[in-house]
């Protein structure tokens, strides 16, 4: 099995722990960390959105490293850039559409549909290929426990038309759509969820893992996750 | 409490602050203007081009008549039964001025304090960091977009203003005077210089940067809470109209 993700002591400003980890393709583990606030850490540092107080982040295919960033020199060399809003500062290049990411309460942007929202980091990092993404969303929701009849209504939906469960699942189904390497999943995304559902999220994200792509489950508290635990 | 020279000197770095983090984020949307082959980019650069540009031809219509009248009607009382001399005046005021100018303003008044709510909006619920976390840059996604948009209807609204004034003039005009209409589009062609149609197509590109621009740094710039967000929309639009105003008087020095 080819390594995918790797975390070279990676260390948030909120503790003094580090993280060293290799995950390989077809792996599907969880992280628990000690707070939310190391949980949003290491979640931004693993999509790119944000750095780590030290430590770097790779990205791995196969034996050969796509992408390398000091993570630590970035962190000081923004530091002395001056106070910068974050949002300004450029996602980190090694990432996008590499990592996709799965939210807890789904991530949803309000001012789009929920086909749009799914749709979005995919067709943003990819070329738009609608028929394709069409049939890959109909499998998918299957997979992921919903009604083939409900599958239009809930689609042309705006986010805050559904329940909180529905945002949730769109968020998975964005996450999953969008064919990248890895997955990091917050672990909150299981609760408030029925037990029936949250096993068919999780069959769902085992059946990725066996497409060869890697999955993380990060959380602050214990899970029924019965994944490995990476101590 | 500090004496009024600190607040002085607070409020000009306030100021610097202002003019060097907006052309930062100017600078970035240049950069990132690449973006635009990106299918969700040109999605909401068509949605912006309808809100801003289609949904705005009606009140921009209805001030463009107005204008025509009221400038035709003004010029007449002041110079009399004197055609040339109101068809001037009225390509002095609706070309090189008015069009651009009020167009800006409708711009403003329908869209800016939009903008600046709706990104403000996004950024108290965390959709920017969502967006981040997505791999997808927030300026690249949401400003570049809604500028280009936004300058692009500024031209054509701009033009669309000109050509409705300028003939709802000349109608009244004729009508006012007793000319022939056919005389006076003749006249106009001949009156009106390369130098106005360039200043209104400058002016309206500025106006269209300066009006999306801003209110999106303001949007952008809210980090606190809902109560932010009216005031971010309130800032956007003053300083949207000062921006557009102080830009049209350099344009104005400039070429004229």
């Amino acid at each position: 099995m080819g390594a995918l993700f790797r975390f070279v002591d990676v260390r948030c400003a909120a503790s003094d722990r580090a993280y060293g980890f290799t995950l390989h393709a077809g792996e599907t583990r969880q992280l628990q960390l000690v707070s939310r606030q190391d949980k949003d850490a290491v979640l931004d540092a693993a999509t790119g959105a944000a750095v780590c107080a030290s430590g770097s982040i790779e990205i791995v295919q196969g034996e050969r490293r796509q992408r390398k960033v000091a993570i630590g020199k970035l962190a000081e060399r923004r530091h002395n850039s001056g106070p910068l809003p974050l949002i300004w500062q450029a996602v980190s290049e090694c990432r996008p559409g590499r990592v996709a990411w799965v939210a807890a309460d789904g991530g949803l942007i309000s001012n789009l549909r929920i086909w749009e929202n799914v749709t979005l980091p995919l067709w943003y990092h990819t070329r738009r290929d609608f028929t394709a993404t069409e049939q890959s969303v109909s499998h998918w929701l299957g997979v992921l426990g919903m009604e083939q009849g409900e599958f239009a209504a809930f689609m042309a939906a705006p986010p805050h038309g559904v329940d909180p469960w529905q945002r949730k699942l769109a968020g998975l189904l964005r996450a999953v759509l969008q064919q990248s390497p890895v997955l990091v999943v917050d672990g909150a995304l299981f609760d408030d969820v029925r037990t029936r559902l949250a096993n068919c999220w999780m069959a769902a994200l085992a059946a990725c893992a066996n497409e060869g792509r890697a999955v993380l489950v990060i959380s602050d508290k214990a899970t029924s996750l019965t994944w490995d635990k990476i101590e | 409490m500090s004496n009024p020279l600190s607040r002085m000197q607070d409020w000009l770095g306030m100021q610097g602050l202002f003019v060097r983090d907006s052309l930062m984020l100017f600078g970035k949307v240049l950069v990132s203007l690449p973006a635009v082959i990106r299918w969700p980019v040109r999605r909401a650069l068509l949605k912006q081009l309808y809100f801003t540009g289609i949904e705005s031809v009606g009140p921009v219509t209805m001030m463009a008549l107005l204008a025509g009248l009221i400038v035709v009607m003004q010029v007449s009382n002041l110079v009399g039964r004197n055609e040339l001399l109101t068809l001037q005046a009225l390509i002095w005021t609706m070309v090189r001025e008015l069009g651009p100018l009020l167009t800006a303003i409708v711009i403003v008044g329908r869209s800016s304090s939009a903008i600046a709510s709706e990104l403000a909006a996004m950024q108290v619920n965390g959709e920017i960091g969502n967006l981040r976390r997505m791999g997808i840059a927030p300026v690249a996604y949401l400003v570049v977009s809604r500028m280009l948009a936004m300058t692009i209807t500024s031209v054509a609204l701009t033009f669309y203003f000109q050509v409705v004034a300028i003939g709802t003039g000349m109608v009244v005009t004729a009508w006012h005077i007793d000319v022939s209409l056919l005389g006076e589009v003749g006249h106009f062609f001949e009156m009106i210089s390369y130098t106005e149609i360039f200043a209104a197509l400058l002016k309206s590109i500025c106006f269209g940067m300066l009006v999306s621009v801003l209110p999106c740094y303001y949007g952008l710039s809210v980090t606190h809470g809902m109560t932010d967000i009216p005031v971010a929309a309130s800032r956007a639009v003053m300083r949207s109209l000062m921006a557009v105003f102080a830009c049209d008087g350099l344009i104005t020095v400039w070429l004229f």
